[in-house]
């Protein structure tokens, strides 16, 4: 055993065991989230709709987690309610960034007019984040089409940005000039010779623009702003039970420790992501 | 540095906040709701609206509104609450203030934190302080403020119950009559603000650090603290700089939430209850003031980073 243990390891085997111990824990915070939003709805012992008790029950016997402010199962709201936090951030970052790569690609393409769009982009982007889902979430008709366009005004400059500087060295390439004086348009050119190249970084990012985008939806659903369901999703939650945290505690923290497992879990598996390549 | 390059950046700047004045203007236009639908709630008739909307004013063609509005800033005259029929002026500056000194503190934590911290983890980068420095940043900035404010209010106000849960002011009116209930709403934005500048103060020294000249002062058998003080930071100091102030429009902007969960009345609490009753002026006053303060601390950036550079100082 001993003699088997003090045999030295390689660097890269080294390396490798450091990566992987690295991405078991983020891994597992994200699987217990994806877990109990996507099984919980089918595991929730009560109606998460139906008030069963006085309000603010502390946690006990058949109540786990205790009850919220209509007195109903915590336990059977956070099992229930936990998928808008995964699936609207995940929607909307798709939509997001389908519109931010076929942005920044035309900017690529019509360069003279590119820059002055840029420019505005970056006057957009100076905008802070709060602000545009403050004003653009209560003037839209609140549910997932409000978020939906939030997220995308939010998200999309960045990508569009990012593709700009991403694809502008391309049009320098061999590849692209062949095309270039084969006749093709640049918007074609844009599309179908330089986007391939884009994809590895694309996805990298993808990790940064869903924390981003959940940081807006749970945001929103904690401000009452654009909010999705009648309060049926955590962040709501939150704030719904935020006056009764001295009496349960429990209805706060549990939604909460959700999102912050969540948020953290894939912070730390797009970090892992980023030192590997 | 050229007078140019300062009078462009104050163009642009004035352009910015044209166009996100006029933007916030016609949203709140387009928006199916008005101040005068929210005031009278269910008690609206055609008539009573009507009646309501020619006494505010709000009947008028919104262009005519706009320059209007436009004119009386240029002059310093905000106009007044559409709900409350106060001056602007007055009711914006005690929650300005207040967000002013929730900022101000957070700012302090963001110093000890982010910087003090990003030095020492960069300084020894890989090492295992950084390891934990660099985790406990990236988790600390990972989650949203409120998520890190209930983890503070769990811990000091539920169970060792030091700390207030809750930042009611005080009957006087005087936040230093109750220092305590600063404390939660400034760590939490200071966490999540100073992880943020505690990375980038990591990745600066870092470089700085791994830098020949560095090595070669090391190699000469000069102590570690000169070899920070001496040769690392001077250079350092110019991105350090830059990183800090860009946090600023952050914490008065980003404050809406911490102001939220904390009860706190400050600025982002009263935009909020300010765009839900559609008090088109007072929302607009809110919005210019904010995004006055974040074009600004990004300009203020821009420009210490050209002053700190020498070569961009004599290149630009």
């Amino acid at each position: 055993m001993s003699e088997f243990a003090s045999e030295p390891m390689s660097l890269g085997r080294r390396v490798r065991l450091r990566l992987r111990r690295g991405l078991v824990l983020p891994s597992v915070m994200v699987a217990a989230v994806v877990l109990v939003a996507g099984v919980g709805p089918f595991a929730a012992p009560h109606d998460p709709r139906e008030s069963m008790a006085v309000a603010f029950v502390p946690p006990r016997g058949e109540f786990l987690l205790g009850t919220d402010q209509l007195g109903r199962d915590v336990l059977s709201r956070v099992l229930s309610h936990g998928w808008p936090v995964l699936v609207v951030p995940l929607v909307s970052v798709v939509v997001a960034a389908l519109v931010g790569v076929c942005g920044g690609l035309l900017l690529v393409a019509r360069r003279g007019r590119g820059r002055r769009v840029v420019q505005v982009l970056d006057m957009v982007l100076a905008i802070p984040p709060m602000l545009t889902l403050i004003v653009l979430g209560y003037v839209l008709p609140p549910g997932f089409g409000a978020l939906l366009v939030v997220v995308t005004v939010i998200n999309a400059p960045f990508t569009a940005r990012f593709v700009r500087s991403l694809a502008d060295g391309y049009f320098d390439a061999g590849f692209v000039e062949v095309s270039l004086v084969e006749g093709d348009g640049r918007v074609a050119i844009a599309f179908r010779e330089v986007l391939p190249n884009l994809w590895v970084p694309l996805l990298g990012d993808l990790g940064n623009r869903f924390v981003a985008a959940m940081y807006v939806v749970v945001s929103a659903g904690f401000l009452g702003v654009a909010a999705i369901g009648d309060g049926a999703d955590w962040a709501s939650m939150i704030t719904d039970s935020l006056g009764g945290l001295a009496l349960n505690p429990a209805a706060v923290i549990a939604p909460a420790a959700g999102i912050g497992l969540l948020a953290v879990g894939v912070n730390l598996l797009g970090d892992q992501w980023a030192a590997r390549r | 540095m050229p007078a140019g390059f300062v009078l462009a950046r104050l163009g642009v700047t004035v352009l910015l906040l044209c166009g996100v004045t006029v933007v916030v203007f016609v949203l709140m236009e387009a928006a199916p709701r008005d101040a005068a639908t929210q005031f009278l709630g269910v008690k609206a008739t055609p008539e009573r609206l009507a009646e309501l909307r020619s006494e505010l004013g709000v009947d008028r063609p919104s262009w005519l509104r706009y320059l209007e509005w436009a004119g009386g800033v240029v002059s310093g005259d905000f106009g007044a609450s559409l709900a409350s029929g106060r001056p602007i002026g007055e009711l914006v500056a005690a929650p300005a203030g207040r967000t002013a000194v929730l900022a101000g503190i957070a700012f302090l934590g963001v110093l000890v934190i982010g910087v003090v911290g990003g030095i020492r983890a960069g300084y020894r980068a890989s090492g295992r302080v950084d390891r934990a420095l660099s985790t406990a940043a990236l988790i600390g900035l990972s989650m949203p403020e409120f998520v890190i404010g209930i983890g503070l209010i769990a811990v000091f106000a539920l169970w060792l119950r030091m700390l207030p849960a809750v930042s009611l002011i005080p009957s006087s009116g005087q936040l230093s009559d109750r220092p305590e209930i600063l404390v939660l709403p400034a760590v939490t934005l200071a966490v999540v603000a100073g992880s943020y500048v505690l990375r980038l103060v990591r990745g600066i020294v870092a470089a700085g650090t791994a830098r020949p000249d560095v090595e070669a002062a090391r190699l000469d058998g000069i102590g570690p603290a000169r070899v920070l003080f001496a040769h690392v930071l001077p250079s350092a100091v110019g991105p350090i700089v830059t990183a800090v102030v860009a946090v600023v429009p952050y914490l008065v902007g980003g404050a809406v939430v911490v102001e939220q969960l904390f009860g706190y009345p400050g600025l982002g609490r009263l935009l909020i209850t300010a765009v839900d009753g559609r008090d088109q002026p007072l929302v607009m006053a809110i919005v210019l003031l904010l995004s006055a303060v974040t074009v600004l601390g990004y300009a203020a950036a821009d420009v210490l980073a050209r002053v700190a550079d020498p070569y961009r100082r004599r290149h630009s």
